[in-house]
């Protein structure tokens, strides 16, 4: 079973996003990159499939600047075997050029399973993993949190507001990891270790122009502070009116 | 004395003794080459003065007698005693051998001085022993396990004094000449025998007697190399080897690159001094009565660790030296020592600190951690978070690390990373003082503090980083020295030469762990700063705070740096502030549950440790208890709120009491 993970680099979810880049970029400065959380849900699923099977191979596919190869390797010390970084110091932020680009790398590989995150925890698009599917020509489940491999299928769930999907579906296909498919482990130091030997294929990202750009960026307005207006019975009034024609809340 | 047959004899009995005595110690030597190497040969003169001096005055065994605890000077009486015979045995075999090496050797007056002392001693040893057995059978202390072993020495030891005063009684008879006058026991027993009508026999009963003594003796010598009395000549060698590394500290590993496993999972695993441990344990159960995870109902008992792995060293110790290349070892961790003894550790040291005879504990459990986190990835569950939160955001709780900061806005403190400048005195604010709502209120203290003594100071603003204590105790040891070194390279870089923490986790992990990474400063923790200020009169306590304090010792100050009177003396120096001390302090403080990285772990087995030193807190009626480290104020808040004593009684840090009454 071969299986490609695509990941990528996000900033920490606790990040204090700074406005860099002309207003159009998050400023990189002393922000800590992660791998974007949903992607570690597909990392780990890939790697439960190959030591459930006992064979395998787990290549991690990702796209984004120099050092996205970071978080590569930390895929790595999970457990993939291989990957392949997809260079983009443009940081492109167009679904469409960036799946075009990843389908571009993947058509030349051989997998059974195609796996991604529901969404990039940075601009929370949730569109790569699908318009890859669909540019590959191959059957995509979004936001899984069941996956069992046998026969040449795959058996997945998916949770909607209606209710649990099931869905089976031949493969090769591509999948879209949702919170509640695994627990992402931590990696054994052997591993970290050896995650450093591992092979990294460098190439550049074959990205077309983007069609979608982004022309400005801005904080969200500063919260108001919060106000007592007094206290005890006298005071209810007030709130009564200030939460009726201020917050509009009644 | 003796006659031909009887020396014949007597050098066949020395001989089977050295036989078997020589083959069983050069059993437990082999197996302890089983153990990885460590080199503990430095420091030769402190190491002998150490041991000497705990055992010729006995202060192993003296220093945990407390009121309620006695048994230290039994132990002394027993040891000094029982010193004595084993000197006179010498005397035995030389004068069995030949007549004139007696004690007469050295006059009428040594002779007759050297008798009284010993049966002086043999009555000591007599009562010694009497009441060790009515401890262990009667009294029955929790710490104690009535042992088969415990009763066959302490019967073994009064037949052998019984024998001793008969020898001598029968000698009195049997000899014409008296050969002391000194011996008054034996003197008493020569009345008794001779009255029994014996007087035929007495030259064969006193060589039968005297034969019969010796081969006990010889037999004991056998014997404690295969009981628990091994210790007897274990712990010398043990507390010689004693850990002169900082008090506390772990052995950092050397080499993550090429090591093919890390920590300790089979008994090989461990040096040959934490096996030579294991053959010193006394079983006097100090350890477990001292231990907070014990004492609130856990797995962890120290003592059964330690006991257990013995066992299981001397059951498989065959195998493992017969063991051939490749072939696997059995495990300890899981088996021998459980995962949730392993977890239940809070690093705090008590067991450590009361043991007679210098085992390490600690030591053993994180090895053992080490193993399982950097081995098996095997951990509880909600540790991975506090890694993912040190690795991604440098603090445990996973705050941004944007906002480290944050909490001195407004202050007008130097914040190195916006604007560099000159400092005298760099204020590592660490995690729980840049994250924690609550000791943050203790950073803006200390701040306060120092402002109004004039204190040239600086932090590090969003440069500062975890200091990794947390991630070392749990046994992270890869993750922990990543954050040392990165650590040591920004105070480099600021050219920090000075040091405050108000953390002793952070004091403890800068000042003694960090410099085993090269690092160059000196640490100070903010109570021996304020102490300091208050003594140079730089500030100056006013009002008055008529209130009942008591106060907890942290661990990590306390114990492991022995910083236990400058949070009194500042609590002191408060007008009117009355200090009452909880029952258990200082040396044997009652940890409050989070060292060892307890403090981002569940408590799912036994009582909450916290809620047990709060009742303990609670018996003193104190308005307000004193702290001077954030977990441990965590704690007793939490433990507070448990025992609906929120509204009551406060808990404050050191810091913060000086702080509400600055001039």
């Amino acid at each position: 079973m071969n299986i490609v993970v695509c990941v990528k680099r996000v900033p920490d979810t606790e990040t204090k996003i700074k406005i860099g880049g002309e207003g159009t970029k998050i400023d990189p400065a002393g922000v800590e990159f992660i791998i974007s959380p949903f992607d570690e849900f597909a990392v780990e699923e890939a790697i439960r499939i190959k030591e459930k099977l006992g064979k395998g191979e787990i290549t991690i596919l990702s796209l984004g600047p120099a050092d996205a190869q970071t978080i590569m390797r930390k895929a790595y010390a999970m457990g993939a075997d291989k990957g392949t970084h997809l260079n983009d110091a443009t940081e492109c932020q167009d679904t469409l050029a960036e799946a075009q680009a990843l389908a571009a790398a993947l058509k030349g590989m051989q997998f059974d399973l195609l796996l991604f995150g529901k969404q990039a925890v940075d601009y929370d698009n949730g569109a790569v993993g699908v318009q890859v599917a669909r540019l590959l020509n191959i059957p995509v489940v979004s936001r899984i949190i069941k996956l069992d491999v046998a026969d040449g299928k795959a058996t997945v769930e998916r949770e909607s507001d209606m209710g649990k999907e099931v869905v089976e579906v031949k493969l090769p296909a591509a999948f879209t990891a949702e919170k509640g498919l695994n627990e992402p482990r931590y990696p054994k130091l052997m591993d970290i270790m050896k995650a450093k030997k591992k092979p990294l294929e460098e190439k550049p990202a074959q990205l077309e122009a983007p069609k979608l750009t982004i022309v400005k960026m801005d904080y969200p307005p500063a919260r108001p502070p919060g106000k007592i207006v007094g206290q005890g019975e006298e005071s209810v009034p007030a709130l009564v009116n200030l939460l009726k024609n201020e917050a509009k809340a009644l | 004395m003796l006659p031909i047959e009887g020396k014949i004899f007597l050098l066949l009995l020395i001989g089977i003794t050295v036989y078997f005595f020589t083959k069983r110690a050069q059993y437990l030597i082999s197996l302890l080459k089983l153990g990885k190497a460590e080199d503990r040969s430095d420091n030769s003169g402190e190491r002998l003065r150490f041991t000497l001096g705990q055992v010729l005055t006995q202060a192993c065994a003296l220093k945990n007698v407390t009121g309620k605890d006695l048994a230290g000077i039994g132990h002394m009486l027993l040891f000094y005693g029982f010193s004595f015979f084993v000197v006179s045995y010498g005397f035995h075999i030389a004068e069995g051998f030949y007549e004139k090496l007696n004690p007469s050797l050295f006059g009428e007056a040594f002779n007759n001085g050297f008798f009284f002392l010993l049966d002086l001693a043999g009555l000591v040893v007599i009562v010694s022993v009497i009441w060790a057995a009515i401890r262990r059978y009667v009294v029955r202390p929790e710490r104690l396990v009535p042992s088969l072993e415990a009763g066959i020495i302490l019967i073994v030891v009064f037949c052998l004094m019984i024998l001793s005063f008969m020898t001598e009684g029968f000698r009195f008879l049997a000899e014409p000449e008296p050969f002391t006058s000194g011996a008054f026991v034996g003197k008493f027993f020569a009345g008794m025998l001779s009255g029994m009508g014996l007087q035929a026999h007495v030259h064969t009963l006193f060589m039968g007697t005297w034969f019969l003594h010796m081969m006990i003796v010889f037999g004991f010598g056998i014997y404690i190399l295969y009981s628990k009395h091994l210790h007897v000549l274990a712990s010398h060698p043990n507390l010689y080897f004693h850990s002169t590394r900082p008090k506390g500290t772990l052995q950092p590993i050397k080499d993550f690159e090429s090591a093919e496993s890390f920590g300790v999972s089979k008994v090989t695993d461990f040096s040959w001094k934490q096996l030579l441990d294991l053959y010193a344990c006394t079983e006097c159960g100090m350890c477990s009565a001292n231990c907070p995870a014990n004492n609130s109902g856990k797995p962890l008992k120290p003592k059964d660790v330690i006991i257990n792995l013995k066992h299981n060293l001397f059951e498989n110790g065959n195998n493992l030296l017969t063991k051939k290349e490749g072939e696997e070892e059995p495990l300890i961790v899981g088996s021998v020592v459980t995962h949730d003894e392993i977890w239940d550790c809070t690093n705090c040291m008590a067991c450590m600190e009361v043991c007679p005879v210098a085992i390490e504990h600690v030591d053993k459990l994180d090895d053992m951690r080490r193993y399982l986190v950097l081995m098996e990835s095997n951990f509880p569950a909600e540790v991975q978070t506090v890694f993912r939160n040190m690795e991604n955001n440098s603090n445990p709780w996973g705050m941004g690390m944007a906002t480290r900061a944050d909490w001195a806005k407004d202050l007008g403190v130097k914040i190195l990373s916006e604007a560099p400048g000159e400092f005298d005195i760099l204020f590592y604010v660490g995690c729980a003082g840049s994250f924690d709502d609550r000791y943050k209120k203790v950073s803006r203290a200390m701040v306060k503090i120092m402002q109004a003594a004039g204190i040239n100071f600086a932090i590090l603003g969003t440069d500062e980083k975890c200091c990794g204590d947390s991630a070392r105790r749990i046994g992270n040891e890869y993750l922990f020295q990543t954050m040392a070194q990165e650590n040591i390279e920004i105070f480099k870089n600021y050219n920090v030469k000075k040091v405050l923490a108000t953390c002793p986790h952070g004091f403890n992990v800068l000042k003694k762990e960090y410099p085993q990474f090269g690092a160059e400063f000196e640490v100070i923790h903010h109570t021996e700063l304020i102490l300091d200020l208050i003594k140079n009169g730089r500030i100056k306590l006013k009002g008055e705070l008529a209130k009942t304090i008591t106060l907890h010792d942290s661990c990590f100050l306390g114990r492991y740096n022995d910083i236990y009177q400058p949070p009194r003396q500042i609590l002191n120096s408060i007008p009117q502030a009355k200090l009452v001390e909880m029952d258990r302090i200082q040396k044997t403080s009652f940890c409050c549950g989070a060292g060892g990285g307890r403090m981002w772990m569940e408590e799912l087995r036994g009582k909450k440790i916290n809620e047990v030193r709060t009742e303990e807190a609670l018996t003193k009626n104190p308005d307000l208890i004193a702290t001077a480290c954030p977990f441990c104020l965590t704690m007793f808040e939490d433990g507070l709120k448990a025992k609906n004593a929120d509204e009551k009684v406060k808990v404050l840090d050191i810091a913060e009491f000086v702080a509400n009454h600055l001039l």
